[in-house]
């Protein structure tokens, strides 16, 4: 590939950056000021990472700090785990969220656990890189996400960014954290051609500087008085595209991108609830014990009277993804489905 | 003098047509030469585009169009 | 490599220390469990995995390592605990759930850490190893001299984690060490049930790893190959897997008698307690006199470390939340 690295060098002029180039310039930063940094995973080194997360890293770090493994995921979260408890600062890079399965008891069973477990006397600063979500035809094992899984574990901090400013921020926050972190994009936001053309609320300005996104802090990307849709990584470009339409039609809608799985911000769902009295929130994660569930327990466990209708959530159905495209796009969280439940929430009252 | 932005013939390997992607930086911005200042596509692989030379840049592609080898994606003009 | 006296007598009181130890907390185990056996009653409760029999390891071992080494250890930690010098009192009050406890109270007898001396566990069979290679990783990348030893119990090394694991330590010529505690029984099922092969240590090649077979259950003879494992980590070639063949002399955990394990097995069980004592009373390692002013000390040590357990403060309800994020 005829990469450089991330590094665009210094200029005056404002940069629009993909996700890919914002959150590689983040590692490529933290890992300069810090040598106890490196990166452990399948395909980083050579490759650059199946979706380019490493891209021009082993070049300027070494192999030495850009370590491919063999393709043993939970060795190497092990180890990586073990290095992080022994003064190193670990990245670990997993192209695909599905693949926790061959690792999971490594990261729920130790990493996550070990600082509570122990006290406190071990700290565990790791980070994970990793891919998720579908609509390219990639079938029920490439093609998940999977946050409420991760997210179910105590010990394990999740986040996801919708644009370049969020990735790059948000990869600082996650490098500079004490604890297990787990950054994760979805593959259709993160920049790669061949999973179709950059959406374009996802290339953002970004400033050249180093900057922190706090963890736990929602963001509210377009202000709205009648409902509030709630998104996070992709959905929240399909909420986006929704209130457009919504707004042609008269109907003003909020639109909140959660930015964190773990930390949820709670008070910020329920301030934007509060204020329109209808709630949509949309996920692309499966539909059950999931993250749409928490967000509706926030409203209920508050106060559930600022609903003026039923809240709907719009996620995966409880099926595997499918592979054949009419069958897995019906199943994806589009802004048909989100417009659609935006209409019923508008018609509907308390049920 | 301006100079145009090509992607470099060794980047083509066999094929003949690639699609823009993305310019990191504005129409009219300046730019240092080999600063990476856009990405297009070439198959599969990802490339990036590096400034000629220092200067202004003209966008003469907008993301998304196909190109072909010798098409002139923008110039880099005197500031 | 044969242990100098010192040496030897360092493996005595280990070993007798993991014993005393042992012995104190099943007494105060079957402490309010009867007549009727409830896990979770008593003022210690929980499983309860004892190392009884299983000493020689930890010591053989651990008298060979220095302060920056790393340890890990599984559900039965016990004796490595003692051996590689955790700090006493506050394993028995964890024992306990005592907020004076390593982990004040968090995690319990299989989840001791203890950071001072580059301890920890893993209740999960097999799961400490990749943390300890991890800790191994760390050495070399910071280019310092400790190695790391992973504990794990013969009925591990059929996880997957084993495998993985060994692969990078001898892909990556990782400082580490793997023990196994061959006790010849992963709960009830025997090695020669869950095993293909019927050594371990065998496995060595497919990592390209040094694999030794100890027989004997005697810290004398562990002593000698435990040492050149840990040499060779030390000098940057490879790691090893060092499989010991020990015993097992109660049931999986307290309460299991163990009634799976034919007569024969259970009548040629021998404790290598007493038998090493003597020896090194034989051998005139030490004199009579010197051995009742050791185990004299170290029973003190014991019965300090159960009275501080016992007698410190449970947490609060509320500490039960605090400790999860650094």
């Amino acid at each position: 590939m005829a990469h450089s690295n991330a590094d665009t060098g210094s200029s005056s002029a404002e940069r629009t950056l993909t996700m890919a180039r914002a959150g590689r310039e983040a590692v490529f930063s933290e890992m300069r000021r810090n040598p106890n940094m490196f990166l452990i995973g399948e395909d980083i080194a050579k490759l650059g990472g199946v979706f380019g997360t490493a891209v021009g890293m082993a070049d300027e770090f070494g192999i030495e700090r850009v370590i491919d493994t063999p393709i043993s995921e939970t060795g190497f979260v092990g180890i990586a785990t073990g290095a992080a408890m022994a003064g190193m600062r670990p990245i670990v890079e997993i192209a695909f969220v599905d693949f926790i399965g061959v690792c999971f008891n490594q990261i729920f069973n130790f990493a996550a656990k070990t600082h509570y477990m122990s006290g406190g006397q071990y700290k565990v600063p790791m980070t994970f890189m990793i891919g998720y979500g579908g609509g390219y035809n990639d079938a029920a094992q490439h093609s998940q996400t999977l946050f409420a899984t991760l997210a179910h574990v105590p010990g394990i901090r999740i986040v996801t960014p919708a644009d370049a400013y969020d990735a790059k921020g948000l990869m600082h926050t996650c490098l500079r954290d004490d604890n297990v972190t787990v950054w994760m994009v979805h593959k259709r936001l993160w920049g790669l051609g061949w999973l179709g053309f950059p959406l374009p609320k996802a290339l953002s300005r970004v400033p050249e500087a180093d900057y922190t996104v706090p963890l736990g802090q929602s963001r509210v990307w377009r202000e709205g008085t009648d409902l509030t849709l709630v998104g996070l990584g992709l959905t929240v470009h399909n909420s986006l595209q929704a209130a457009e339409q919504l707004a042609s039609q008269g109907i003003s809608a909020e639109v909140l991108d959660l930015r964190s799985v773990v930390p949820l911000d709670r008070d910020g769902i329920f301030r934007s609830v509060a204020k329109t009295g209808r709630l949509v929130v949309a996920d692309e994660d499966y539909l059950s014990f999931g993250v749409t569930s928490e967000v509706l327990a926030v409203v209920a466990e508050r106060d559930p009277s600022v609903l003026k209708a039923a809240a709907v959530r719009v996620a995966y159905p409880d099926v595997p993804v499918p592979f054949s495209r009419p069958m897995e796009e019906a199943c994806l969280p589009s802004v048909e489905r989100i417009l659609a439940a935006a209409r019923s929430v508008m018609n509907g009252s308390k049920r | 003098m301006s100079v145009d932005i090509v992607v470099p013939e060794e980047l083509w390997g066999d094929s003949l047509e690639g699609v823009m992607l993305t310019w990191i930086y504005q129409d009219g911005a300046t730019v240092q030469k080999d600063q990476v200042i856009g990405e297009l596509m070439v198959e599969k692989a990802q490339l990036e585009l590096h400034a000629p030379a220092t200067g202004r840049l003209r966008i003469l592609t907008a993301p998304e169009t196909v190109v072909g080898r010798s098409h002139v994606l923008g110039r880099i003009e005197p500031t | 490599m044969r242990p100098e006296p010192k040496q030897r007598l360092w493996m005595y009181e280990a070993m007798f220390r993991s014993r005393q130890l042992d012995t104190a907390v099943l007494a105060a185990y079957r402490e309010g469990k009867t007549p009727v056996f409830h896990m979770g009653k008593g003022p210690l409760p929980g499983e309860m995995h004892q190392s009884f029999g299983q000493e020689p390891c930890a010591a053989a071992v651990c008298v060979h390592l220095g302060p920056d080494d790393a340890v890990a250890a599984g559900h039965r930690p016990h004796h490595v605990a003692v051996a590689r010098g955790v700090n006493l009192q506050r394993m028995a009050a964890e024992l306990f759930g005592k907020k004076t406890g390593l982990s004040g109270g968090r995690g319990g007898h299989m989840h001791l850490y203890d950071a001072a001396v580059n301890f920890f566990c893993s209740g999960i069979i097999a799961e400490s190893m990749g943390p300890a290679a991890g800790m191994a990783l760390a050495r070399k990348m910071q280019r310092r001299s400790g190695i790391a030893v992973a504990f794990i119990g013969e009925g591990a090394a059929n996880q997957g984690a084993f495998h993985e694991v060994l692969n990078m330590v001898g892909l990556w010529k990782l400082p580490f060490v793997l023990v196994i505690e061959d006790n010849n029984y992963g709960v009830s099922v025997s090695k020669r049930e869950s095993t293909a092969v019927e050594r371990n240590s065998d496995r060595a090649p497919a990592y390209a790893m040094s694999g030794e077979y100890v027989e004997g259950n005697d810290p004398d003879l562990f002593f000698a190959a435990a040492g050149r494992a840990i040499e060779r980590a030390r000098a940057g070639e490879g790691g090893t897997i060092l499989e010991l063949e020990t015993e097992r002399l109660q049931g999986h955990f307290i309460g299991d008698s163990g009634g799976y394990r034919p007569q024969h097995e259970r009548k040629a069980m021998r404790d290598p307690v007493p038998s090493y004592r003597q020896r090194l009373l034989d051998e005139h390692v030490v004199s009579a006199a010197d051995m009742t002013v050791l185990e004299t000390r170290v029973q003190q040590d014991v019965d300090a470390a159960m009275r501080f357990g016992r007698d410190s403060d449970y947490p609060t309800p509320e500490q039960a939340l605090e400790c999860l994020y650094a």
